[in-house]
């Protein structure tokens, strides 16, 4: 079936899915004796024919392959990545040998890959991508007629899996995300996000399945059906499960769910069947009631959507101007520089948090520094700010590839920031905006740079137009920016701008304009009255979208400014002369002269280790005595941190990152104090037992004693008790450190005291761990026992008898 | 059952207590306090919260406890459940994805926030448990009892070893939590308990 045929079909009637898969092989005890229920494809090809040929026999149209984990990550766990292809050909060649009965069609089963993708888990993009790619194509290849991506809770692995789908099949793609009660999907993404997403990635059908039983999940659906022109699928599940007395328990009844679908039914919806806890006999009743119905014609909103993982933004509706907040951009900015080079992303996220607080809707994102690696940045940056906010993103860049990165990156549906009438350039861009269903913003401009009249500025922007037409990208996602030039140079282009705004509304009306406005007031004095001034003006001639700080007065509407910027103010005299007296506001305080003792003294106490290189090279330059830094400056330091984690004023988080600015500083004047006499640090290894696998704790002893200059050997967790002596030997270590978080696993602690004592071997042993008491220690032979992180540092001191200064 | 036991709010205070801090003595600044509160919202994705439950009468017969199938050897049990004619078992857990990122963190040597995600963690298992004893007493408000506090193997003079036993009789494998050889529990932040009722 293909998607215009799967089209037409969708005008006709409603199409019946299946029921429950997964608690049907269960209820009849099929999954005894394989490893993934997709493994029944060639191992019991009758148990799951069984199955399919009940769903067909009570009514579907479309039955669901049992193909919905068969990826190569979830097949690793149980050897079975060798017969993939096997599974995935059986799970379709044996549905379709049953839909042909009735004429039926066969959806390959896809969903989640079982791991998030980063910044959420580990997984990366491009690993799910390819796993998802490769189900698909043999999916295809065992001749699926559509392909359902279902039961998705997570917005970056269903951009994942659309596009890999996208990849490698031309028929028709249903996609469904699973929510909560709360309306969104556990990792908080809501239905219109997630139609801004599935929309954008031009799926053919989206919807919802799973769940929380039928009734909850109708309020999302009849959402859905109002928000989007798609159609829309409903397939819960037969209420919530509980799980009793070893059972589980679904709280619903067929005649409740037929009730419910019948709802939707009147609610415009176009699929329906059932999930975990349905089936033949519920989707018997929705065969009986529904098929081969006729839709109910439903009205929709048109939206102009933008979207994050948690927020979708409707460009239509949003009260002009809609901001773009732009201060994530390093240009002209010395520390955000410093910070980008260092990658560090400190100064983005908190611009990030401001601008969001200061009402900016959309975020811009440019990493453009030079001798960076851009693409490289603007991913980070992309996961760091979204992280943090939830507002949608615009990404900006003239490297064709940072742009194509940060799309893939963006959970949710970004704005390109920019294309612009160049031949060139729109052969590259365009394909960007169409592939990730991304929204554009166009600038005015071509090869001959910089058009003098707004009539040439609109020839440009038909010529961007053709060119979306060219890529099948609807008109309305282009969004125009005639261009800000500075008045102070060219008094009469502010002129220009504005008629190419009117004339641009009057000629294509579909899209949106933008501005970036602050360029206007280049050159003059009180900058922030004429940005305003010029910005209530563009909102008169049809601005929607300003680039501009949010964080500052927009309010300002000022007569100077409007005489300078319609041309009847020469050379912007009057203008100058009434503000150049005006005091500009310094926004950098000054700062107090602190010496870089003190500042690095008080650095490492904060737990800011930005600058803590630096700043020791400043010192190390003034005076050469690393042995001074270390002990005056970051063990006293430290020995701060300690006193007041133990008056309570600090709490644990706060030693952590006093320690990791400390490692950082011992990291750089290490190899400086080996050459000097009185610096002795000793050798620690550090382990969790075995059999034990939970080792925060000991990770932080780990930093703590490093930032007390030891040299730390971590060996990991659930660490035999042969290797952490072997270790010990291997660096001629002083201490081992152990810990356990069970009193079964404690007990291993001992074993590796009698190993070290069978072994004569002089080196002394500390423990600590949740369930490990000072008692427990003792009784052992352990040498030392420690509380926390802070008094394992003392404790590792006083073993070895290096008398830390004022330790 | 209320399905609003699985909506966990996580307070802010109780994550920053949970990490030692003291109410009136630690001073946060700013930065960390936005940065746990970001926390805290960032790891509720993550959050996948399940339960189960069992119910059964209580039988003892020297020193020991029998439930239904289930044994229990422990004083400290025998004292609780001394006056109690039925006992409610729960096993519940918020799920891997949370331990998962935790690791993410310690790998890209983010060590405080991956302290701070394992607060909330703690923070969240123990109110999903709260939520879920709290919605077993609203279902028998009308029968007029009353409830011991909660126990876990492990505690007391309750073998840790006893927890297979238990998580098998709680059912626990249908919400995906296992067991490893020296009895720890995945995902990392499950917990197992069980209180008695008293007429």
């Amino acid at each position: 079936m293909n998607k215009t045929e799967f089209k037409e079909l969708l005008k006709e009637k409603v199409l019946i899915m299946d029921g429950a898969t997964g608690t049907q092989l269960q209820k009849f005890d099929f999954l005894k004796d394989v490893s993934t229920p997709e493994e029944l494809n060639i191992k019991y090809p009758e148990r799951i024919r069984q199955i399919y040929s009940s769903y067909i026999s009570s009514g579907s149209d479309i039955i669901l392959t049992n193909t919905f984990g068969a990826n190569r990550l979830k097949f690793k766990q149980y050897n079975l990545i060798g017969k993939m292809a096997e599974i995935i050909n059986a799970g379709v060649s044996i549905a379709k040998e049953e839909a042909k009965k009735t004429g039926s069609f066969v959806a390959g089963d896809i969903s989640s890959i079982g791991s998030y993708l980063y910044p959420l888990g580990s997984v990366s993009f491009d690993e799910a991508y390819d796993v998802f790619k490769e189900q698909a194509a043999m999916l295809r290849d065992a001749g699926a007629d559509l392909i359902i991506i279902e039961t998705m809770t997570e917005i970056k692995e269903l951009k994942a899996a659309v596009l890999a789908v996208r990849d490698v099949f031309e028929g028709p793609i249903i996609t469904q995300m699973t929510f909560t009660k709360d309306g969104s999907t556990v990792t908080g993404t809501d239905v219109l996000s997630f139609i801004a997403l599935a929309e954008s990635l031009r799926v053919d059908a989206l919807g919802m399945n799973c769940s929380v039983g039928p009734e909850e999940l109708l309020k999302l659906a009849q959402f859905a059906a109002k928000n989007t022109n798609l159609p829309v699928s409903f397939k819960p599940n037969a209420g919530m499960p509980e799980f009793i007395n070893r059972e589980t328990v679904f709280p619903g009844t067929p005649e409740e769910f037929l009730a419910v679908s019948l709802k939707a039914y009147e609610s415009g919806i176009n699929f329906f069947g059932g999930c975990c806890g349905t089936t033949p006999e519920y989707i018997k009743l929705l065969s009986e009631n529904l098929k081969n119905k006729k839709p109910v014609k439903r009205a929709f909103v048109k939206h102009h959507l933008l979207s994050s993982r948690t927020k979708a933004v409707d460009l239509n509706l949003l009260q002009r101007p809609v901001k773009i907040g732009e201060r994530i951009n390093p240009t002209g900015r010395k520390k955000f520089q410093q910070e980008l080079s260092k990658n560090i992303f400190g100064l983005v996220k908190s611009e990030a948090r401001q601008q969001v607080n200061n009402g900016a809707n959309i975020l811009d994102i440019n990493m453009g520094l030079p001798g960076a690696d851009e693409v490289s940045l603007i991913i980070q940056a992309v996961n760091e700010v979204q992280e943090i906010v939830n507002v949608p993103l615009s990404l900006d860049s003239s490297f064709p590839e940072a742009l194509s990165q940060a799309c893939k990156h963006c959970a949710g549906k970004p704005l390109i920031n920019s294309v612009n009438g160049e031949t060139e350039k729109l052969d590259l861009i365009m394909p960007i905006a169409k592939r990730y269903g991304a929204s554009l913003i166009a600038l005015t401009v071509d090869e001959d740079g910089i058009p003098e009249t707004w009539q040439k500025r609109i020839e440009i922007a038909e010529k961007i137009l053709q060119s979306a037409d060219k890529y099948k990208i609807e008109r309305n996602e282009v969004i125009f920016d005639y261009l800000t030039l500075s008045a102070s140079s060219s008094p009469e282009q502010a002129g220009e701008t504005l008629e190419a705004l009117k004339q641009s509304k009057i000629r294509f009306p579909e899209c949106k304009t933008l501005l970036g406005v602050s360029n206007i007031s280049f050159g003059l004095p009180s900058r922030q009255t004429i940005n305003s001034t010029f910005l209530q003006m563009a909102l008169k001639a049809g601005l929607d979208i300003a680039i501009c700080n949010p964080s500052v007065d927009w309010t300002i509407d000022d007569v100077y400014a409007r005489d300078l910027l319609t041309n009847k103010d020469p050379n912007a005299k009057k203008y100058v002369a009434r503000f150049s007296n005006t005091a500009k506001i310094s926004a950098v305080k000054e700062e107090i002269a602190i010496s870089p003792k003190d500042k690095l003294f008080n650095a490492i106490i904060n737990g800011d280790k930005e600058y803590i290189i630096e700043l020791i090279d400043e010192i190390l330059k003034e005076d050469n005595n690393p042995l001074f830094i270390s002990n005056e400056l970051i063990l006293k330091a430290l020995n701060v941190v300690g006193e007041k984690f133990n008056s309570k004023e600090f709490f644990l988080p706060q030693v952590i990152m006093a320690a990791e600015a400390s490692q950082a500083a011992f990291a750089h004047i290490k190899p400086m104090l080996k050459k000097e006499k009185g610096a002795v640090y000793g050798k620690v290894v550090m382990a969790t037992v075995k059999g034990d696998v939970h080792d925060i704790g000991k990770n932080i002893v780990c930093a703590v004693l490093e930032s007390f200059g030891f040299e730390v050997y971590d060996v990991g967790k659930n660490v035999d008790k042969e290797i952490i002596i072997q270790k010990a030997k291997e660096c001629d270590a002083d201490i081992i450190g152990l810990s356990a978080l069970m009193t079964t696993t404690m007990v291993e602690m001992e074993k590796v005291i009698e190993l070290k004592k069978s072994l004569n071997m002089d080196i002394k042993i500390m423990v600590g761990g949740a369930p490990v008491t000072r008692a427990f220690a003792k009784s052992i032979g352990a040498e030392g026992y420690s509380r926390d992180a802070i008094e394992a540092a003392r404790v590792a001191s006083e073993l070895i008898k290096h008398a830390v200064k004022n330790g | 059952m209320s399905k609003e036991i699985l909506n966990l709010k996580i307070n802010y205070d109780s994550v920053i207590m949970r990490m030692g801090a003291n109410k009136h003595k630690t001073k946060i600044e700013d930065n960390i306090k936005n940065s746990i509160i970001e926390s805290i919202e960032f790891a509720k994705k993550l959050l996948k919260p399940k339960y189960a439950v069992s119910f059964a009468d209580k039988r003892s017969a020297e020193n020991k406890i029998f439930l239904d199938g289930f044994i229990i050897e422990s004083t400290d049990i025998l004292k609780l459940l001394e006056k109690s004619y039925s006992v409610c078992g729960i096993a519940a857990t918020i799920g891997s994805s949370l331990d998962d990122k935790i690791d993410l963190l310690l790998e890209e040597k983010k060590l405080a926030l991956s302290y701070i995600y394992d607060a909330i963690g703690s923070v969240a298992i123990e109110e999903l448990v709260d939520n879920i004893c709290n919605d077993v007493k609203l279902n028998k408000s009308k029968e007029n009892i009353s409830y011991t506090r909660r126990f876990s193997p492990g505690y007391g003079d309750w073998p840790i070893e006893n927890q297979k036993d238990f998580l098998k009789w709680l059912g626990a494998d249908k919400i995906g939590i296992s067991l490893s050889e020296s009895c720890q529990m995945f995902p990392r932040k499950s917990v197992s308990a069980i209180f008695g009722m008293e007429r």
